[in-house]
């Protein structure tokens, strides 16, 4: 029975660490000004999974590299930190948002506009691969864009 | 005796002074004036520089290559903010805190005609006028870019307070690749092209607008 159980705990495992075990919501990129060279992309990424997720790389076809930044202000400062890569435990959602963590798209290759799609394609570190699809957009989130219509 | 009439004399003109001066505060406080608040307003997120402090621009262009100097920092209340286009998040987000007030200034017209909005780059290198331009308009057509060279800029920024650093760039195979660090603050200058106030970040919109209110009418109320 303990064999039986612990099989059953091992696919269970194996499961989680194999199959699309991140979601996304809520993604989407800032449109920039005509002749942006830099864009930010921003999403909340939840592990479905029981173990930890590494985002190591992120790319596209829409721009020529992605880093992933976080925006910190310290004692009036607003500095920019590179991470190599993200970190995601089980069950916990990673915001990328503004003023905080977010993607950094770099020389976008074409102008993109609201309502555009671009797909980002996240290497992990147990060797797949997930894509997310984000929507170009001008406004910031829902309540500047409540505020700008009054 | 002619003791007493001096001394008569003297209680006279102090009466008489006494009442003067009682008259010239009763003037001054029943005067329109005093109707103005009389102490600094309470502010959320921002400090109001009492006195404000001179600022002497040097060396500056704006947008459309046109000197920027003092007599253009006159006549308007003035949001101003350092920064940069190829700035990935702080910027764009700023800016469009900016966007934000100006249109909330719609229910207050003859404050919005009062007031303008200006981005000074920290990046001139690759921030020239053109660029400038078309990035300040692409949040509202009425924004302001400052650009100039790195000693002007640089010059400029100390006397308003603000600090930055070029970081390394992120692939030594692409040296225009960079970041800079900077000072988050929004500036306000006043119609004098004076410093007057400093908003701490976070910025919100509503809560600049809300002590921007409170600092005008204050100040306007002193300098009628």
């Amino acid at each position: 029975m303990k064999q039986v159980l612990f099989l059953f705990l091992l696919l269970a495992g194996f499961q989680g660490y194999a199959s699309n075990s991140l979601s996304f919501t809520q993604a989407w990129v800032q449109e920039g000004p005509p002749g942006s060279r830099v864009l930010a992309g921003f999403m909340n990424i939840t592990n479905t999974s029981n173990l930890d997720i590494i985002i190591e790389s992120a790319s596209s076809d829409n721009f020529k590299r992605i880093e992933f930044h976080q925006s910190i202000n310290k004692n009036g400062m607003a500095r920019m930190q590179q991470h190599k890569q993200l970190l995601i435990k089980p069950g916990a959602t990673l915001k990328l948002e503004h003023g905080s963590f977010h993607l950094m798209l770099i020389k976008p290759e074409t102008r993109l506009k609201a309502g555009d799609k671009v797909n980002i394609l996240f290497r992990l570190s147990n060797q797949t691969t997930q894509s997310v699809s984000l929507t170009v957009k001008k406004q910031m989130n829902t309540q500047q864009n409540h505020e700008l219509h009054h | 005796m002619p003791t007493d009439h001096k001394e008569n004399n003297n209680l006279q003109k102090f009466i008489i002074g006494t009442f003067a001066v009682i008259a010239l505060l009763a003037g001054i406080y029943f005067s329109p004036i005093s109707h103005q608040p009389a102490t600094p307003p309470i502010l959320d997120n921002s400090t109001l520089l009492m006195p404000p402090k001179l600022i002497q621009p040097a060396g500056l262009i704006d947008h459309n290559s046109k000197p920027f100097g003092l007599p253009q920092m006159q006549g308007y209340w003035s949001f101003v903010f350092f920064g940069y286009t190829n700035c990935p998040d702080v910027c764009p987000a700023t800016l469009f805190q900016f966007k934000t007030i100006a249109k909330m200034l719609d229910k207050y017209p003859e404050i919005k005609a009062k007031t303008r909005f200006i981005l000074v780059s920290i990046d001139p290198e690759r921030d020239n006028p053109e660029h400038l331009k078309e990035y300040v308009q692409y949040y509202n057509p009425d924004f302001i870019g400052i650009t100039g060279n790195n000693k002007d800029i640089y010059s400029f920024s100390r006397q308003m307070g603000i600090i930055f650093q070029r970081m390394a760039p992120g692939k030594p195979s692409e040296p225009d690749d960079y970041l800079v660090d900077h000072s988050s603050a929004i500036l306000m200058l006043n119609p004098k092209g004076q410093l007057q106030a400093v908003f701490s970040a976070p910025h919100e919109a509503n809560k600049i607008l809300k002590d921007y209110l409170l600092i005008y009418n204050y100040l306007s109320g002193l300098n009628p």
